[in-house]
């Protein structure tokens, strides 16, 4: 089994992002997620996929606390608001773009892509995660692919690359 | 990563389920075009390396070594539902120093029904020894009138806390963690000075009771002086027993991580503020 430290700098990327959908303090549901998988008697079979399940949970309850704070966030003018992805000069995307067309996408859709695409979970993995089918959850992944190709591919999404 | 792609692998194995469903696991050049473009962005990392990360773990289980006699207290001590510190002015050690303690509600469930602790806010103007060797001490405990439990810091902490001279290293935190509030020969261990926050100077009365996250960085901002605190002994007495249970106040990462500090073991945290009380940060 993987180490803790092996998981850590592996998936925590991905966990980050996961949980990004719901909250704009991912780490801290990440934490309470590593928390729970070290307590976590006996230690689950597979960590990973335990992990995400654990960040899921957690970050939507992030989301709860956060949302507590919204009347003293405007107070303050402060936002939190975090890049999702890294700058990427190869990219044929912006990621700000990508990061607003995946927020106009449904919940579910947006989990199933970012699981799908950044995670990379399996179609069965992310079923168990969403309760749902792994036929149903592909379906959502190719309209929801289908949304962001037109959202995307407009003249003025498409990042211009340098010839 | 790529070279195992579980992507690659999920159509595949998806394929009996997907095909029973009457749906092809293939997709469109259109599809197929974004996907690939998407998988360009890569995922910003977390602001913590591992020894840091682990060092912010340690912190929080750090809790679960209350003793068995505590065991209510603890039960209702959920590490995520716990937000507590002893903000202190960043005023030199000659002077009085005024801290102030705010305590955040403590979540628990009992026989099905959800029991909410609330938290009190205490004002301490605590002893200060000085340079001139003048002694000020007052306290001063101000109590929510909801509130049902109590929590507040020790004052022999706050003294040993404040007084470079006065704060003993002792090895591990079991023991301190039994002790009694107030009682003779109780000292802090190392373990239970833990993380660094920025606070403010002054705490926002009625927010206390949701999250007191971000309260605290809103007052370091809004103030325009963020102020550094060092986690403390914190004593939460049970609200029926009124047994004690001290414990250390762990830092989630964001906290760490605006706190531009590096992220500390607990000895080091201890070490901090040791060197912070030299200084006279304090």
């Amino acid at each position: 089994m993987a180490s803790l430290r092996q998981i850590y700098e592996q998936h925590s990327a991905k966990l980050l992002l996961y949980a990004r959908q719901w909250c704009v303090h991912p780490e801290d549901a990440l934490q309470d997620a590593f928390l729970d998988l070290i307590r976590k008697q006996p230690p689950p079979d597979d960590p990973v996929a335990w992990l995400f399940k654990a960040v899921r949970f957690r970050a939507m309850n992030v989301q709860r606390k956060e949302s507590r704070q919204v009347r003293y966030r405007a107070a303050s003018s402060e936002t939190f608001d975090e890049p999702w992805f890294q700058p990427h000069l190869d990219s044929q995307l912006e990621s700000a773009e990508v990061v607003e067309a995946l927020k106009r996408l449904t919940d579910a859709e947006r989990e199933i892509v970012v699981a799908s695409v950044w995670c990379e979970l399996t179609f069965e993995q992310i079923a168990a995660l969403v309760g749902s089918s792994a036929s149903s959850v592909h379906r959502r992944y190719q309209a929801a692919l289908r949304q962001l190709s037109s959202a995307l591919n407009s003249p003025v999404s498409t990042k211009r690359i340098a010839p | 990563m790529n070279d195992q792609n579980p992507r690659s692998r999920s159509r595949s194995d998806d394929q009996p389920e997907l095909e029973q469903a009457g749906k092809l696991n293939d997709l469109s050049p259109d599809e197929l075009d974004v996907e690939q473009k998407l998988k360009t962005l890569k995922p910003v990392g977390p602001s913590l390396d591992w020894d840091e990360f682990a060092a912010s773990l340690m912190d929080h289980c750090t809790i679960e070594n209350l003793p068995e006699r505590e065991s209510d207290a603890r039960g209702l001590l959920m590490p995520q539902a716990i937000e507590v510190s002893l903000l202190k002015t960043s005023q030199a050690v000659s002077a009085p120093a005024r801290s102030q303690l705010v305590a955040s509600w403590v979540g628990g469930m009992a026989l099905g029904a959800c029991l909410m602790l609330a938290a009190s806010v205490l004002w301490n103007r605590h002893a200060v020894q000085s340079a001139d060797g003048t002694q000020l001490s007052k306290n001063r405990q101000a109590t929510l009138p909801d509130r049902r439990s109590t929590i507040e810091i020790e004052q022999s902490a706050i003294d040993a806390v404040a007084n470079a001279n006065a704060v003993p290293v002792a090895a591990g935190g079991d023991s301190a963690a039994g002790d009694s509030a107030g009682e003779p020969g109780f000292e802090p261990s190392e373990q239970q000075i833990v993380g660094e926050r920025f606070v403010g100077d002054r705490f926002v009365d009625d927010t206390w009771q949701t999250n007191l996250l971000y309260p605290w960085s809103y007052e370091a901002t809004r103030n325009g002086t963020p102020r550094l605190t060092v986690g403390y002994l914190v004593t939460v007495r049970h609200p029926r027993s009124h047994e004690a249970a001290h414990f250390s106040v762990p830092a989630t990462p964001r906290i760490r991580a605006e706190s531009n500090l590096p992220s500390r073991s607990p000895r080091g945290s201890y070490q901090l503020l040791q060197e912070l009380l030299k200084t006279g940060v304090f």
